[in-house]
């Protein structure tokens, strides 16, 4: 079982089934699987698609605003373009690339031959490409995609009271049709992680013994399960009132815009914790086991975990301070409690650290960026979270560039982590180091250049979702050094295309545990067999390989 | 079964403190605007206590974090054995819970204070009496795709339909991709006096942003948002729409002359004045064209003069618009919303108010 190559059919039982037509036999192999391993690399190939497209978008909006007053694109292409550019980002890169490594990790780290629901499992993956479609065909229609914004905030998305829509053609519908999609598919696959978990773990393995990033993607799917229905219900209000007159948003007609917005924000922060918890997990596996020590505080991860969860859902409204509408002292109150349970896992993080014999891998590497940034990201939450100081940062680029070190520091430093972390339990097969270190350098000035400038000049009062401005406001250079950043990170995500590309053939063989890392995961072979396991350890903590490998460590009950 | 290791620490290191020095200096010389109001002042000094706290808690964990990688790094000679098998203290979560918990109590205890200053208004029952001593002003602010428009209600005057019409500051109406430095309105507001802005939305949302005030309040149809400043530095500044209302949203520009209050309430004053005289004019022009049809009644010679006189009704009917064609009512937005299909063209409506004379 230990000399499997990426070779997609040669798992036992059902690849190769026709060995005279081995193409069709692998086409139909993966598009008729529900083996949670091969459907978890099959969102990583549609989140990898998506992300090329959604980062071209960005790319759009970095020319454009590289100087003022440029023409590159109309008003209406750059409307789109950030409004295509925020949806795909969201929900067809993060979403399913965290899917992805839940698919892949969640069975193997509680023991598990597969997800509860393999079929399920196979339908919300489908879903992906089929919602991206359908959000993607509204390039074809007469008036272009979506201009509103990934808020698409009535009346601007709605229909005026003559009836005509602000935005013309069917780009709105389109995708409204297409989050629908996309978000029943995320609630289907967090349903299944929960079943899964819950139902399946490997005798000995108490909730309490769960490895860290199957926690995170537990509690991201229940938060899940709460916010991504009521934003599909708001979603259909905003559908009904665009095609059948249902006019909830028109005060004319005794509606209320705010409404909606309270309905995008009730699942729109609770999102950002959907987007970043699992990346928290992530961080969690690969900080220990280049540290060689447990993660400091595991019980309290956990309950920093549900405690994020539970506030994330009480503090939406700080989204909409501006509007007038809204009570700020309690909104501000709640969002600065968020910060408390997000300090103690960076400093359980920290902690991990001390007195542990650290490897720089490149999975370390960028774990430790993903705590430097996200803590950037992190303070400069705590400015708006005061209210009175978001009345003048909100809507600037301020906010741009803070929630840009929140969800790229997931996004990509996270996500780099745990490919470089993970790859080799996927595939059999090393990464490339010195391509990773390379990249990590890469990315890490990249995000600064590109990220640090746009705080400046939202400080300086530059409103986001403007696709021009004066040379008079003196905007110009942070935007030009901010759209050079854009380089160096499109240079890093191409290297890391090649580098999955090249290593999935020629990379070092990896053996079973070439970290000697901790949780089931490295239990099994790699890549692991159909069935995952042919033994499980005995699992008496939360690092049953670990205590497998190190009975010194076990018997000296220091484990 | 162990990998090569890796135990250059040297670069990533060296790439950490010159990143962090840089992101640091970076963050030092950010700042906000000089603020030109004296709420703008009370969030300035929040700013200040909160950007202070920031840079110490930066400072402090990006610290421990680069001195926990390096000082723990594998050293060249390791021998291979575990590390001390920690798994954590709960005296020091306790500790890293309850400091960041005090932390957050105490910036929320100024946070408070500031949106509070933010909020805070002259009583509904004192407006009148200082609007009335010049001590106080109100502005009315319409937002619509794309242009801003600006009324003072306090300097209005009886127009010859018998409304009252107040001094207005009109943009120009930006549908076709502008260029827009020339039609760029500019409001007026005087020194050091409360003034009291009221926010409508004819069509979309749209956010009425003043950077050097550090403020900024939606207006949202249905609604009417109020907030109140005192301008505390004369001066031009640029305001601009911060919330995406459609295509030209990034050219609903407009600019904000802050005067003494003396050279404002002068004037405003001749403006209205001005109005005024016009307005009498124009129900002299009236009267006199009513006596002229009447004559021409009775004279049975109907024939040319009837095409001289819709001639200059639809002079003075375009002039009529202009006047009203914005006023905004504060005190029911189901009216100012209905007017949004109205205020499009003023051509076209004074077609129809010829077509209702006729
Ligand atoms: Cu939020
Ligand atoms: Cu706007």
């Amino acid at each position: 079982m230990t000399t499997h190559t990426f070779t997609p059919d040669q798992s036992p039982g059902v690849g190769a089934v026709r060995v005279t037509r081995p193409y069709r036999a692998v086409f139909l192999d993966w598009i008729t699987t529900t083996d949670h391993k091969k459907i978890g690399t099959m969102y990583a190939i549609a989140a990898s698609v998506f992300f090329l497209i959604g980062g071209i978008l960005a790319g759009i909006m970095r020319i454009q605003l590289a100087i003022p007053e440029n023409d590159f694109v109309t008003r209406d292409v750059f409307n789109q373009s950030f409004t295509m550019h925020g949806t795909i980002m969201v929900f067809l890169f993060l979403m399913p690339m965290l899917a992805a490594l839940g698919n892949w990790m969640v069975p193997l780290q509680v023991g598990a031959a597969d997800m509860a629901y393999p079929k399920v499992n196979a339908l919300a993956f489908w879903m992906i490409p089929l919602g991206g479609t359908v959000l993607l065909l509204s390039y074809l229609m007469p008036n272009g995609p979506h201009a509103g914004s990934w808020v698409s905030y009535p009346p601007l998305a709605d229909v005026s009271e003559s009836g005509t829509a602000f935005l013309p053609g069917h780009g709105v519908d389109l995708w409204i049709g297409a989050i629908a999609i996309l978000g029943i598919s995320s609630t289907l696959g967090s349903i299944n992680f929960i079943v899964t978990v819950y139902k399946m773990r490997a005798p000995g393995m108490t909730m309490l013994r769960v490895p860290i990033f199957t926690w995170t993607v537990i509690v991201q799917s229940f938060l899940a399960i709460f916010s991504l229905p009521v934003v599909t219900a708001g979603l259909a209000m905003l559908w009904i009132s665009r095609n059948l007159g249902g006019r909830f948003f028109d005060p004319s007609a005794g509606g209320d815009p705010i409404l909606y917005q309270h309905i995008f924000w009730y699942f729109g922060h609770p999102e950002v914790y959907i987007l970043v918890l699992p990346v928290m997990g992530v961080v969690s596996e690969i900080i220990p086991v280049f540290s060689r020590k447990p993660l400091f505080g595991y019980k309290a991860f956990i309950f920093a975990t549900l405690s994020i969860a539970a506030l994330g859902t009480m503090v939406w409204a700080h989204h909409m301070f501006t509007t007038g509408a809204i009570q700020v002292h309690f909104f501000a109150f709640t969002s600065f409690l968020i910060s408390v349970p997000t300090g103690v896992k960076m400093f359980n993080w920290t902690a991990t650290m001390y007195k542990g014999k650290i490897e720089f891998t490149s999975a370390m590497l960028f774990a430790l960026g993903f705590l430097m940034m996200f803590l950037i990201g992190g303070i400069t939450g705590v400015f708006n979270a005061t209210g009175g100081l978001d009345f003048s940062l909100h809507d600037t680029y301020f906010v741009v560039s803070h929630f840009h070190y929140v969800l790229v520091s997931a996004a990509l430093f996270g996500l780099f982590a745990g490919f470089y972390y993970w790859f080799p339990k996927m595939s059999g097969r090393m990464l490339n180091e010195t391509v990773g270190k390379v990249q990590f350098v890469l990315l890490f000035l990249g995000v600064n250049f590109t990220f640090l400038p746009q705080m400046l000049v939202g400080l300086d009062g530059m409103p986001r979702r403007i696709p021009t401005y004066t040379e008079e406001e003196g905007w110009g250079l942070g935007n030009l050094i901010s759209s050079y950043g854009y380089i160096l990170i499109a240079l890093a995500a191409i290297l890391f295309l090649l580098n999955v590309l090249l290593s999935m053939r020629r990379g070092k063989i990896s053996g079973d545990n070439p970290w000697d890392a901790y949780a089931l995961e490295w239990a099994t072979s790699s890549p692991p067999p159909y069935y995952n396991f042919d033994r499980l350890p005995l699992i008496r903590s939360e690092r049953p390989v670990f205590d497998e490998n190190h009975p010194e460590a076990v018997a000296t009950g220091d484990h | 079964m162990r990998r090569s290791p890796t135990n250059d620490c040297r670069i990533p290191s060296a790439l950490f403190l010159l990143l962090g020095a840089t992101v640091l200096l970076a963050g030092c010389a950010a700042g906000q605007p000089d603020s030109i109001t004296e709420e703008g002042d009370s969030v300035r000094s929040l700013y200040k206590w909160v950007f202070g706290l920031a840079v110490l808690i930066f400072l402090a964990v990006e610290g421990a974090i680069l001195f926990m990688a390096v000082k723990f790094r594998r050293r060249k000679n390791d021998d291979g054995s575990l590390p001390p098998q920690i798994h954590g203290d709960n005296r020091l979560e306790v500790v890293w819970t309850i400091t960041p918990l005090a932390i957050v109590l105490v910036l929320f205890v100024l946070a408070y204070q500031n949106i509070n200053d933010l909020q805070a208004e002259v009583p509904a029952d004192e407006i009148q009496a200082l609007v009335d001593q010049d001590k106080a002003l109100r502005v009315d602010v319409t937002g619509l795709q794309w242009v801003w428009q600006f009324a003072y209600p306090d300097f209005a005057w009886q127009n010859s339909e018998g409304d009252m019409s107040p001094v207005k500051i009109l943009g120009e109406n930006t549908n076709t991709i502008p260029e827009t430095a020339g039609s760029v309105p500019t409001l007026r507001v005087p020194l050091g006096i409360p003034v009291q802005f009221k926010l409508h939305a004819l069509d979309v949302i749209h956010s009425f942003y003043i950077p050097q005030t550090l403020y900024k309040l939606d207006a949202v149809p249905g609604r009417v948002n109020h907030f109140e400043m005192t301008f505390t530095e004369t001066g031009i500044y640029n305001g601009q729409c911060a919330e995406l209302c459609g295509t030209s949203h990034a050219d609903m520009r407009f600019r904000v002359e802050v005067m003494p209050a003396d050279d404002f309430f002068a004037w405003a004053a001749s403006e209205q004045a001005k109005g005024e005289t016009s307005a009498l004019a124009d129900i002299a022009a009236e009267e006199a064209e009513e006596a002229a049809e009447a004559e021409a009644a009775n004279d049975d010679g109907t024939g040319t003069s009837a095409n001289d006189s819709s001639e200059e009704n639809t002079e003075s009917a375009t002039e009529d618009t202009s006047g009203t064609e914005t006023e905004t009512n504060p005190a029911s937005p189901g009216e100012a919303t209905s007017n949004a299909t109205d205020t499009g063209s003023g051509v076209e409506q004074a077609d129809q108010v010829l077509s209702e004379r006729e």
